[in-house]
């Protein structure tokens, strides 16, 4: 399977195209590429700095956020209804090459 | 002295002023079985394998509250609570010490939490960690020959304590040639931390120690600093000389890393070999199939992890199992005795590395997940992988017995020697 590529907009609002592997979550990719993105719990949906905005028609394409995934989102800062994601929690997918995430703002 | 069943059941009848406010009974007021003594906020040599308390506590007394001279102490044993309890931090607090005395991570809430924790992350992740394996493994197998060499030896003293001395070593580059020193210097550490943020009772030497340790990691940060050294340690240094850490905050989050990637990790390596003590089939098992190990560390975590009593402050009322905990208090999370429990994990009390571990609580859960995490998976992995290797059997030796650390920084639990009996594979 070949990578994605997916643009990031980080904490500045600069924009970066980073290479997501099919073995890695969206968080790993993130991770990997050297983005403040801090992963404290280590990608297991128990904390939310992971956290990013995707965009609409990204977020609609995903599965339900788990209980566990919203219960911390809701609580983040910057929360969005229809966007806010823990990265940790999207897998690789392949059709979701060329999108763009953002970073949310730390807590 | 303590009380029989009989006598403290007598006293459990007694009016008592914490009753009357809706609180629990404590820890020694309760009718605790036979042979068990009343779980206590500093371990007095009955704590050392807790495991039957826990399992007490979890059915009995699952908000246990305990007095200390300086404040109750309230203990949390179910997994859901324990759970919980780590995914709240705005609740259940980190910052038990106000203001912090110490740059340890495990005292942050945010916002300093996370951008403390942002200065050594990047180090920990799977990906960087992996980069030592070789180092890792190559420095096992020589620690393993000369147990081997000698018919076996002390898990703890000849094996773990050297590994995750001289892996933690690497990471910061910090110089490690006198393991000896490192270790008393990290246990002194972690004791002086013990009693600045636990109220432990300290070792009268601790203080001395910990500012002998830090002048010598200034030092050393000062080298890696004009080196340009790439290490965690160095780039600590920089951040340091750059402005963005004062000097206490970078010597001391330097020792942070130490001290909590040497300890905790000595201790889960030396239960490697304890469970393969008890459970010999493993050796072949691991053996035939490698790609177990990683199973049999995850079970480990879950059934031997080694940070045991995590320390929280409530910054609100909030109810837990049907007990009111007040605003304020002292609440310490078990995590082992968590990750023990049948409601969450079937016959918790079983050694299992077929069951399903996901979830378990051996790492730490939420945002102070251990950082170290990645590094301790792969120390264990390859001890687990080295033994079954090269061991036809593993044995405890007969003639000593299991010696526990008595926790003078509140925190952790686990053997502090583990003699063994080793024979090399004929394979």
């Amino acid at each position: 399977m070949s990578k994605n590529e997916v643009t990031v907009i980080d904490r500045e609002g600069s924009a970066q195209t980073i290479a997501w592997e099919p073995e890695q979550t969206l968080m790993e990719a993130l991770r990997d590429n050297d983005l403040p993105v801090l992963a404290s719990c280590g990608g297991t949906a128990s904390c939310a700095t992971c956290h990013v905005f995707v965009e609409k028609e990204v977020f609609d394409s995903l599965g339900e956020r788990s209980e566990d995934e919203l219960e911390l989102l809701v609580e983040a800062e910057g929360y969005r209804e229809c966007g806010s994601r823990l990265s940790c929690q999207i897998g690789f997918d392949s059709g979701l090459s060329g999108v763009t995430v953002t970073l949310a703002p730390e807590d | 002295m303590s009380l029989t069943t009989t006598e403290r059941s007598a006293v459990q009848g007694l009016s008592r002023p914490g009753l009357d406010r809706g609180l629990p009974p404590y820890s020694h007021e309760l009718a605790w079985p036979e042979g068990l003594e009343p779980f206590k906020v500093v371990d007095d040599g009955s704590q050392g394998d807790p495991y039957a308390h826990y399992a007490w506590m979890r059915e009995n007394a699952p908000v246990l509250r305990a007095h200390s001279p300086v404040s109750d102490v309230w203990f949390l044993s179910r997994f859901d609570d324990v759970r919980k309890a780590m995914r709240a931090p705005k609740v259940f607090s980190s910052q038990v010490v106000d203001p912090v005395p110490l740059t340890f991570l495990t005292l942050f809430d945010a916002p300093n939490h996370t951008r403390l924790r942002q200065v050594v992350a990047q180090a920990f992740t799977p990906k960087a960690i992996a980069r030592f394996e070789d180092r890792i493994r190559d420095n096992a197998n020589l620690y393993l020959d000369r147990m081997i060499a000698r018919g076996g030896g002390d898990a703890v003293d000849d094996y773990a304590i050297p590994l995750s001395m001289s892996t933690i070593s690497a990471l910061l580059d910090v110089p490690a040639a006198d393991f000896e020193k490192m270790k008393f210097w990290s246990d002194e550490t972690f004791s002086y931390f013990g009693r600045l943020a636990r109220n432990a009772p300290g070792t009268g030497t601790d203080e001395q120690s910990t500012f002998e340790f830090f002048a010598y990691l200034q030092d050393t940060m000062e080298r890696l600093y004009a080196e340009a050294n790439e290490s965690v340690g160095g780039h600590i240094a920089r951040m340091w000389k750059e402005g963005l850490l004062s000097e206490k905050e970078a010597k001391e989050l330097c020792a942070f890393v130490f001290v909590a990637g040497h300890d905790t990790t000595t201790i889960l390596l030396a239960n490697a070999f304890r469970m393969y003590s008890e459970q010999p089939d493993l050796l072949a098992r691991i053996r035939q199939s490698p790609e177990d190990a990683n199973l049999f560390v995850e079970e480990l975590a879950r059934y031997r992890g080694t940070v045991q009593r995590v320390s929280r402050i409530t910054t609100e009322e909030v109810e837990v199992a049907g007990v009111t905990i007040p605003k304020g208090a002292i609440v310490r999370l078990l995590p082992a005795a968590a990750n023990r429990d049948s409601a969450k994990y079937p016959d918790g009390e079983q050694f299992d590395i077929d069951r399903d571990t996901s979830g378990h609580l051996g790492f730490g859960h939420g945002v102070h997940a251990c950082l170290g995490a990645p590094l301790a998976r792969l120390e264990t992995r390859v001890t687990v992988e080295l033994l079954a290797a090269r061991l036809g059997s593993l044995a405890l030796d007969p003639h000593q017995s299991i010696e526990y650390v008595r926790g003078n920084n509140l925190t952790n639990s686990g053997p502090e020697h583990l003699h063994v009996v080793l024979e090399k594979s004929n394979g």
